[in-house]
């Protein structure tokens, strides 16, 4: 029932180095410049047209799972005694 | 017309009798004397339709019946009815019907007499389609159906353990000699499959004429044993003759006929004196022709039976129970029908001639011993001689024809004329082959036995009359004539056992040449018995009158000598006939057989390695067992250990199955 | 500008040692807090792919991760609230009535 740690360190390693060996060994489809949007520079814009016309589903679901988590999570904070 | 009408019914002549097996064993209980009409009428039906069946082969004998039906794969069922077929189909349906009808008073009263019947009709029924059958296979099967029979009826009265032993007895030492039996056929059948090259269609290979026909080409194949060239028929037909010896009672297969009489007295009779043991000498002349093309088989078979003639009458003079007697008298006498069959080797077809005629007379004059034996001991209630004596005042009937029956065993008769007793012609028929075979090729061997062998036959079948039938009473018994139905039986067979041989020696001997030259099987006896190097010889006819009165003069005196010891009781045996007398005490104990073979051999040796292996393979097997059961144990409890429960450890499992996973996949995309 | 695969393999030592974290400790607040170092190493991931490919589903799909991210680690303290409350100890060694 003891956790080894060495064995995990290898293990982790190895795992490492597995996606290491991955990712430098692909090639990937890239752009050759970075695009730069003199306007719009940390692309808020952008992201807001794309979350309310493309994934506004996304949004409010995840509306919902905030709202449910809060009310879990202080229910469960919260304890006996005092509802 | 009639012709073909008569070959539908011949199959009826083994059907009947099994249903009448059929009725009995279900209905019997219901109906009065056990339902013994059923069989009665069965057998009654059988024997008129082999009788005509006879008569009409005697007008023509070259037509015989032989039909063949495939039953199932390659294998046929058929019937074949030819002179020696017809001669012990008439003569065991006969023996069979009186026996049935002999029984029905001597078996009155047994709680078990449905059982009786329906037993003895299956058995007439399976020795029937033994005799009838026309290949090798059906003989084989109605053959083992017989030992079954046999086996049924000698333990009839099965509660006494004496009787369970001997039965069981009984059909081991049979057992013995049908493995050999089967293990002839089946080498047999391998090289005629052989030299025929497969099954074909529309014949039957192991048809006997089927297998008469590829004799010449089976001589001519050997084998290599141990160094020895031997030829393959040679093996085939000794390993027919170990069967034979195991269902006719040669040395060494003997045993289990004196124990057999603790069946009925009527079972005896059937079965140890007329037909199941027959069954042998049967085997050996249907199979005639395959044994004198083979070398040194006939030899075997003649050496073979005259020794056991010897060797059982030596036993049978010392005997006290009276169905002891008749029992070793019974392995005598078929001693002489082997040894007569083993003459072939001089004179050729003439054995099958000479042996069955001794066969036919032996059914007569032995049953109707058996079956007087069963009156006296029905009547007196005692089997054991030395307390019988006197009977003959009692039982007139009885012994008158167990008188007649003595003097035609012993071979009473007048010789160069055709008066005598139908043993004397029989035995006497043997007794001078043996002395042409001699003269032939000088070895006087089988004539010494059968000579001496009458000597012994007479002494002792004449001690038992004697002892049995007259003088004083012995002890307190209480005895009377036994009923009508009893001593009609004992008369017809008495008359039989004093004409028959007289009447039909020569008309028999003729009919039997037939045999194998007729429209079934064709063969030239000369040039087989050329393929086995044996020279035939026509009979001379013309020996010294000293050499034809010798059997008779042996049998006078046996007689004599069984007169001045039993009748006058001039001779006192006493210290000679005591157990001190270490002869004596060999020949009571029958030659310490029975320690030999059940003691040593059967108890000490197969049950000592029976024992020895079941510990081992105890051992063993627990072993293996357990073994896989630990086994399990300890793999689960190593790998129970896997599911820890701690998180980390299944996240670290994870990880690491994933990445190796990711490198043997990377390594087999590689390198395939 | 520098490849892609330099922030790739930056998230993926991120990665890492969150993954190691979560084997080694037995502390049920540690192990939440390296749980969400490997999420935001995948928020790297993703915003780093969608920069080089000139797309913005990428950033966009961050930002739902985020917010999922901090509901569920809210929730998981709540839970670790409750179990201390009842047994007094976090320490996942001892959480261990449902072990053999």
């Amino acid at each position: 029932m003891r956790i080894n740690r060495l064995l995990s360190f290898l293990v982790v390693l190895l795992f490492t180095a597995i996606v290491m060996v991955g990712t430098f060994g692909t090639s990937w489809n890239t752009v050759s410049e970075l695009p730069q949007n003199p306007a719009d520079q940390s692309n808020i814009e952008g992201i807001g047209m794309l979350i309310f016309t493309h994934y506004v589903a996304p949004f409010e679901v995840l509306s919902i799972v905030l709202l449910a988590s809060l009310i879990g999570a202080i229910y469960l904070a919260k304890g006996e005694g005092n509802r | 017309m009639v012709k073909t009408a008569l070959e539908e019914f011949a199959f009826l002549i083994p059907l009947l009798p099994a249903l009448a097996f059929v009725i009995t064993f279900f209905f019997g209980r219901k109906m009065s004397s056990g339902g013994a009409i059923v069989p009665i009428l069965a057998i009654a039906a059988s024997f008129v339709i082999s009788l005509i069946i006879t008569l009409r082969l005697l007008a023509n004998p070259g037509e015989v019946i032989s039909q063949s039906h495939s039953w199932f794969a390659v294998l046929n069922i058929g019937v074949l009815i030819d002179p020696l077929a017809a001669v012990m189909l008439s003569m065991v349906s006969f023996v069979s019907l009186l026996i049935h009808i002999y029984a029905v008073s001597y078996m009155a009263g047994d709680p078990g007499e449905a059982r009786y019947f329906a037993e003895t009709a299956l058995f007439t029924a399976a020795m029937l389609s033994l005799v009838l059958s026309d290949n090798i296979l059906q003989l084989f099967v109605s053959w083992e159906l017989v030992g079954l029979c046999s086996y049924l009826l000698i333990g009839f009265w099965f509660e006494r353990p004496s009787a369970a032993a001997a039965a069981k007895k009984a059909f081991l030492t049979t057992r013995v000699g049908d493995v050999m039996f089967l293990t002839g056929i089946i080498i047999l059948t391998s090289d005629l499959l052989k030299l025929a090259g497969g099954f074909q269609d529309g014949t039957y290979l192991l048809r006997f004429d089927e297998i008469f026909s590829y004799i010449p080409q089976l001589s001519a194949l050997h084998s290599n044993i141990f160094g020895f060239e031997v030829s393959h028929l040679t093996i085939i037909t000794l390993l027919f003759f170990g069967g034979a010896i195991g269902k006719s009672g040669q040395f060494p297969l003997h045993v289990w006929l004196p124990d057999a009489m603790e069946g009925p007295t009527t079972v005896s009779a059937l079965i140890h004196a007329a037909t199941m043991v027959t069954a042998g000498v049967y085997l050996v002349a249907r199979t005639f022709p395959m044994f004198i093309a083979a070398p040194d088989s006939l030899m075997v078979v003649a050496y073979l039976g005259g020794f056991t003639a010897l060797f059982a009458g030596t036993m049978g003079i010392v005997m006290n129970d009276l169905k002891r007697v008749l029992a070793y008298s019974t392995i005598s006498q078929l001693g002489y029908m082997m040894l007569g069959l083993g003459l072939g080797s001089a004179i050729g077809l003439e054995a099958v001639g000479i042996s069955l005629f001794h066969l036919i007379n032996h059914a007569f004059f032995k049953a109707l011993l058996f079956l007087c034996a069963g009156s006296v001991i029905h009547a007196v209630g005692t089997q054991d001689m030395r307390e019988l004596g006197g009977v003959r005042k009692v039982m007139p009937i009885t012994a008158a024809t167990m008188t007649i029956a003595a003097l035609a065993l012993a071979g009473f008769g007048i010789p160069g004329t055709s008066i005598g007793t139908s043993g004397f012609f029989s035995k006497d028929a043997i007794i001078e082959a043996a002395y042409l075979f001699g003269e032939h090729s000088n070895n006087w061997i089988p004539y010494a036995f059968s000579i001496a062998a009458a000597l012994l036959t007479s002494i002792y079948i004449f001690r038992l009359i004697f002892m049995t039938f007259t003088g004083k009473p012995r002890s307190n018994y209480h005895g009377h004539e036994s009923p009508a139905s009893m001593t009609i039986p004992l008369s017809i067979l008495a008359i039989f056992a004093l004409v028959f041989g007289g009447l039909t020696k020569t008309g028999f001997m003729d009919f039997l040449k037939e045999t194998f030259a007729n429209s079934f099987v064709n063969l030239n006896i000369g040039s087989l018995a050329a393929l086995g190097r044996n020279q035939i010889v026509e009979a001379a006819g013309h020996e010294s009158l000293f050499v034809q009165w010798l059997p008779m003069i042996v049998a006078i005196a046996g007689l004599a000598v069984a007169f001045i010891i039993y009748y006058l009781r001039i001779i006192k045996l006493g210290p000679l006939a005591s157990m001190k007398n270490p002869v004596y005490r060999l020949l009571y104990k029958r030659y310490y057989q029975h320690e030999i073979y059940t003691e040593f051999f059967s108890l000490g040796i197969v049950y000592g390695i029976i024992a020895f292996l079941s510990q081992v393979l105890d051992v063993i097997i627990d072993s293996i067992v357990e073994g896989i059961g630990i086994l399990t144990v300890g793999v689960s409890e190593e790998l129970r250990k896997v599911q820890t429960g701690v998180i980390q450890t299944y996240a670290t499992a994870v990880i690491l199955g994933l990445s190796l996973l990711i490198i043997l996949v990377k390594l087999i995309t590689e390198v395939l | 500008m520098i490849p892609l695969y330099f922030y790739l393999g930056l998230a993926a030592l991120l990665f890492s040692i969150g993954l190691y974290g979560v084997m080694t400790h037995k502390n049920g607040i540690r192990m939440i807090m390296c749980i969400e170092l490997m999420l935001n190493s995948a928020n790297l991931n993703l915003v780093a792919f969608s920069s080089y490919t000139d797309t913005l589903n990428g950033q966009v799909f961050a930002i739902f991760s985020i917010a999922l991210a901090a509901a569920e680690a809210a929730v998981g303290f709540a839970i670790f609230m409750a179990i201390y409350r009842m047994h007094d100890k976090i320490n996942l060694d001892e959480l261990n009535i449902l072990r053999w």
